[in-house]
C-alpha cells in the first residue's frame, strides 16, 4: 500500500468498452514521482514513433500527482498525456481546478484511455465502480451543458466533469480538455485526442481519499511553507492572490516582453486597458481557487454594461487579456472576458486559439489572406466581434475559414503557404505562451528547448530575477544568470529550471507557489513529499526524478525524428528588432543563441552538436532500455571523447 | 481538507471533513457549509439517546460518540444539512469546534475562517455595517454636489 499515491492505474478500453485496474508498479513511483512524470513514462513506453495522434494507437493519459487531494498548498492540478496532433510529437496539457483532486479521493493515480469508441461515451467514475455510459445525448453541447447535465444524470452536483466542448468533437487542433467548467489543459491539442477516441467527459465522485504517511509532519512542512510564502515576498504573496496572472500585462510591458500586435512588438500603447488593476476593480466579482490553493489567484468576472453585458467568466487571465488583447491589438477588456468564456464553452485553448488568430490577423494586413479566405470576416487588428466570430468557427469547424484555423497556426501557415509560416509564432509546431523572448533570452531558450513546444510552463526561468548570486552558485552552479541579455549560464539555468518544473508537474503543484520563494524550489518538494508518501527523498534524488523525466520526454520527440533544428524560435525572433517600448532595436542574436543551445546541450551531457542524448546519460538515469531503442533506430549520440569531459565536469 | 486529516489522523477526504464549501462555478458563488452551534440545536431534541451535548468549555453542540447510535435523525434534524454521517464508524460527526483550537481556523490563510467570541463578531459586524453605510451617504451627497 502506498501513502499519498492511491495505488491504482485504471485502464479502459474504448474499443472493447472496458475497463480494468492495475497495481501502480513501485519502479514508476520512485523513478516517476506521479502525474506528468507517470504520463511521460507510459507514453514512451506504450506510444509507439510514427503513431497516428488521431488514431486509435495513441493513447490519453489522465494523471495526479502523490500531492494532489491533500493539504500540500497549490497541489489540485493534473496532466493529460498523449501524442499531439499539433506539434505530432510529445504532448501534454496541464490544468488546476478540483478535478484532479477528486480523481485521486476517488483512488486512482492515472487514467489511460486506449483504442477508440464506435459511438461516443463517457466515463463514470464512483470509487470503486467504473462505468462507460453512453453519451449520444451530450455529443455536440457545449462544455458548460455537458458539465451541467452529468451533475443531473449522476444526482450529484458535486460530481467533478472534464469534458471536451463541440472543437475537441470535431478533432479542431486547439481544443482542449475542460474541468471545472473554466479549466482548461490547453496545450497540444489534448481535446482533438480525446474527440478521436469519442471520448466526450469523465465525471468523478470520490470519497476513498488519500492516506498520509506522516500527518503531523505534513501540516509542520505546509505551515512552514506558507510561512516563507507570505514573509519573504509579501509583495507577491499579496498581490498574485488579489489580481492572479492579469497583473502581468503591466509588468511585461514595463519589462518589454508583453507580446503585441502578433509578437511584432513588446509594447502595447494601451496595455493600460488591458491591466490586471482595471479587471479586478471593474469586472472582479469574487476570487475562487483551486483545491488546497492558498493564492486564490482565479476570479469569477461578470460584464455589467457595454455590448458584453451579461457575459460572466472565470480565469480570464493573461493569456486572455494578453493574447485577445494586446496580441492582436485589441484594447477592449470586456471582449477578452467574452472570448475566454466563449472558449471555455466551446473547449479550445486560449494559447493555440489566439495565436491562430493574432496570425490570421498579420496576414490578413499583409495581404496573405484577403476577405475571399475568410469569408467576409474582417480580420483586422483589434476588430473584437471578428475575434469572436473566428472563435466560433474554430470550434465548430464551420466554413472556409473554421476549417483552416483548426489546424492551428502553423499546419495551416503550411498550408496556405505564401511565406505565411514566418508569422507564425510556433516551436515544435506548438504555440508559444506570451512571454516576448527577445528582452528575456532565458525564456526563449526555455521555449525552444521545451519538450511540448513552444511553452514557458516547461521552464519558466523565474529563479533568473529571483536568486541573488550566492544562491545561484550554490544551486544552478553559476552566479551569471541575472542579466536578461547574457548568454552564459543560461543553459544551466533553463535546464535547472526544466528539472525543477518536472518536478512540480510530477508532484502537480502550481508554479506560482513557488514563485514566492528560491527556498521553496530547493527545500519544499523533498519536504512535502517524504511527509506524504513516507518514502526518504532528498533535493537530489527528487533533481534526478526530473531529469529522468524530462529525458524521456525528449527521447520521445528524438524517436519521433526531432533534432536540433526543432530547438530553434520562430526566425522573427533572431530578425526583426523590436521597434517599440524600453527595449526598443533589440533582437536575440541567432549567434548568441547558437552558444545558449550548446552550453545547455553540455550542461545536459547530450551531444552538443547534434542535440541527440547520450548512452552515458541515460544509463546514468536508468533509462538503458531507451538509449537500446534509440541506438537500434540510429537516434543516439555517436560517443566521442570530448562528451566523456563534460559528463565529469 | 485539514479537518478531514486532523479528525481520522491519516485520511484527506472531503465525506470526512466536517467543514465542506459548495460551490456553484457558472454562479461564482462558494458556500461554506457548517455547523451554527445553534442555541437552541434540533438535532439535538431529535436524537434518541440524547447525545448530543453542548460542550460547556467552548459552547459547541457535541455528539457523544459512545452515545450515538447512528440512526441519522439528527441529520434530517439539521436545517443546515451540516451533519456527516461516518461510514466507517457508524457514527454521526459535527464540526467541534476542535475543542476551542480549529485546524481549520489556523489554516485559513486569508482570516476567512475565524475563532472568535460571537458577541464580539456581533460587533464587528456592526461596524463593518455602519461603515458601509456611511460610504454610500458620502455617494449619494457627493451625486447632489454635482
Amino acid at each position: 500500500m502506498y501513502y499519498g499515491w492511491a495505488g491504482t492505474i485504471l485502464r479502459v478500453d474504448l474499443s472493447r468498452k472496458q475497463a480494468k485496474k492495475q497495481v501502480l508498479p513501485k519502479e514508476l513511483v520512485e523513478n516517476f514521482l506521479g502525474g506528468r512524470g507517470f504520463n511521460s513514462k507510459i507514453l514512451y513506453d506504450e506510444v509507439k514513433p510514427g503513431t497516428d495522434p488521431l488514431g486509435p494507437e495513441n493513447k490519453l493519459i489522465f494523471g495526479a500527482g502523490p500531492c494532489t487531494g491533500t493539504i500540500v498548498p497549490c497541489s489540485g492540478r493534473w496532466t493529460v498525456t498523449a501524442k499531439s496532433p499539433t506539434t505530432d510529437a510529445f504532448g501534454d496539457a496541464n490544468a488546476g481546478g478540483h478535478w484532479g483532486a477528486e480523481l485521486k479521493w476517488a483512488g486512482y493515480d492515472i487514467i489511460i484511455f486506449e483504442g477508440r469508441a464506435e459511438e461516443p461515451l463517457y466515463l463514470w467514475i464512483d470509487d470503486e465502480r467504473v462505468e462507460l455510459r453512453d453519451a449520444k445525448h451530450l455529443w455536440g453541447l457545449d462544455v458548460w451543458e455537458t458539465t451541467d447535465a452529468l451533475k443531473r444524470e449522476t444526482g450529484d452536483p458535486n460530481v467533478e466533469v472534464a469534458a471536451i466542448g463541440p472543437a475537441g468533437e470535431r478533432l479542431s487542433y486547439p481544443a482542449c480538455v475542460v474541468c471545472d467548467y473554466t479549466r482548461g489543459a490547453g496545450k497540444c491539442g489534448m481535446g482533438a485526442v480525446m474527440g478521436s477516441k469519442r471520448l466526450k467527459a469523465i465525471a468523478i465522485r470520490g470519497t476513498r481519499g488519500v492516506r498520509v504517511a506522516r500527518p503531523e509532519e505534513l501540516v509542520k512542512a505546509v505551515e512552514e511553507s506558507i510561512n516563507i510564502l507570505k514573509t519573504e515576498d509579501q509583495w507577491w504573496f499579496e498581490n498574485f492572490s488579489k489580481y492572479g496572472t492579469p497583473i502581468f500585462v503591466m509588468l511585461f510591458q514595463h519589462l518589454g516582453a508583453l507580446p503585441t500586435y502578433n509578437w511584432r512588438e513588446g509594447w502595447f500603447k494601451d496595455a493600460e486597458d488591458l491591466s490586471g488593476e482595471l479587471l479586478y476593480n471593474k469586472y472582479v466579482k469574487k476570487k475562487r481557487a483551486c483545491s488546497a490553493c492558498v493564492y486564490h489567484c482565479s476570479a469569477y468576472c461578470v460584464v455589467d454594461d457595454g455590448p458584453y453585458a451579461g457575459t460572466v467568466g472565470e480565469g480570464v487571465e493573461y493569456e486572455a487579456t494578453g493574447g485577445f488583447g494586446s496580441k492582436m491589438g485589441n484594447r477592449d477588456l470586456a471582449s477578452t472576458i467574452a472570448a475566454k468564456t466563449l472558449c471555455d464553452k466551446l473547449g479550445i485553448d486560449l494559447i493555440n486559439c489566439t495565436e491562430t488568430i493574432g496570425w490570421a490577423m498579420e496576414c490578413y494586413e499583409k495581404g496573405i489572406l484577403t476577405k475571399e479566405d475568410t469569408e467576409g470576416l474582417d480580420l483586422s487588428w483589434g476588430n473584437h466581434t471578428a475575434i469572436l466570430e473566428a472563435i466560433r468557427r474554430i470550434g465548430y469547424r464551420e466554413g472556409k475559414l473554421g476549417e483552416l484555423f483548426a489546424l492551428g497556426s502553423r499546419k495551416a501557415a503550411r498550408r496556405i503557404g505564401k511565406g505565411a509560416e514566418y508569422y507564425s509564432i510556433t516551436v515544435k509546431g506548438q504555440q508559444m505562451g506570451l512571454v516576448e523572448p527577445r528582452p528575456m533570452w532565458a525564456w526563449g531558450l526555455g521555449f525552444a528547448t521545451s519538450t511540448r513546444g513552444g511553452d514557458h510552463l516547461r521552464t519558466q526561468p523565474a529563479p533568473e530575477f529571483m536568486f541573488t548570486p550566492e544562491e545561484a552558485e550554490k544551486f544552478i552552479g553559476t552566479p551569471k544568470i541575472s542579466d536578461r541579455f547574457g548568454w552564459e549560464g543560461k543553459g544551466r539555468l533553463v535546464a535547472w529550471c526544466q528539472h525543477i518544473r518536472a518536478i512540480n508537474d510530477s508532484l502537480e503543484n502550481c508554479k506560482y507557489f513557488f514563485r514566492g520563494s528560491p527556498r521553496l524550489y530547493v527545500e519544499f518538494p523533498a519536504k512535502v513529499l517524504t511527509a506524504t508518501t513516507g518514502l526518504n527523498w532528498t533535493y537530489e534524488t527528487v533533481m534526478k526524478c526530473g531529469e529522468r523525466i524530462y529525458n524521456i520526454e525528449k527521447a520521445f520527440n528524438v524517436r519521433e525524428g526531432l533534432g536540433r533544428r526543432d530547438d530553434y524560435l520562430p526566425e522573427r525572433f533572431y530578425k526583426e528588432p523590436l521597434s517599440q517600448g524600453p527595449f526598443k532595436g533589440t533582437v536575440m542574436p541567432r549567434e548568441k543563441f547558437d552558444l545558449m543551445l550548446g552550453e545547455y546541450y553540455a550542461v545536459r551531457g547530450w551531444d552538443k552538436m547534434t542535440g541527440l542524448q547520450t548512452r552515458e546519460k541515460l544509463e546514468e538515469l536508468g533509462l538503458k532500455y531507451v538509449a537500446d531503442e534509440l541506438e537500434k533506430m540510429g537516434r543516439l549520440a555517436k560517443p566521442t571523447s570530448r562528451r566523456k569531459g563534460t559528463k565529469k565536469g | 481538507m485539514i479537518c478531514s486529516l486532523k479528525k481520522t489522523g491519516d485520511l484527506i477526504t472531503p465525506t470526512k471533513a466536517r467543514v465542506r464549501v459548495m460551490k456553484r462555478e457558472t454562479l461564482g458563488v462558494d458556500v461554506p457549509v457548517v455547523c451554527r452551534q445553534c442555541e437552541d440545536p434540533p438535532c439535538r431534541d431529535v436524537c434518541p439517546t440524547n447525545a448530543i451535548i453542548r460542550n460547556p468549555e467552548t459552547g459547541a453542540v457535541t455528539i457523544d460518540e459512545k452515545r450515538c447510535i447512528g440512526c441519522r435523525e439528527c441529520m434530517l434534524g439539521c436545517p443546515f444539512g451540516t451533519i456527516s454521517f461516518d461510514v466507517n464508524r457508524g457514527v454521526c460527526v459535527n464540526c467541534d469546534l476542535c475543542d476551542g483550537d480549529p485546524a481549520c481556523a489556523k489554516m485559513c490563510q486569508w482570516g476567512v475562517i475565524r475563532y472568535e467570541r460571537a458577541d464580539l463578531a456581533d460587533l464587528a459586524r456592526r461596524r463593518m455595517a455602519m461603515e458601509k453605510i456611511r460610504e454610500a451617504a458620502g455617494k449619494t451627497e457627493a451625486a447632489v454636489k454635482s
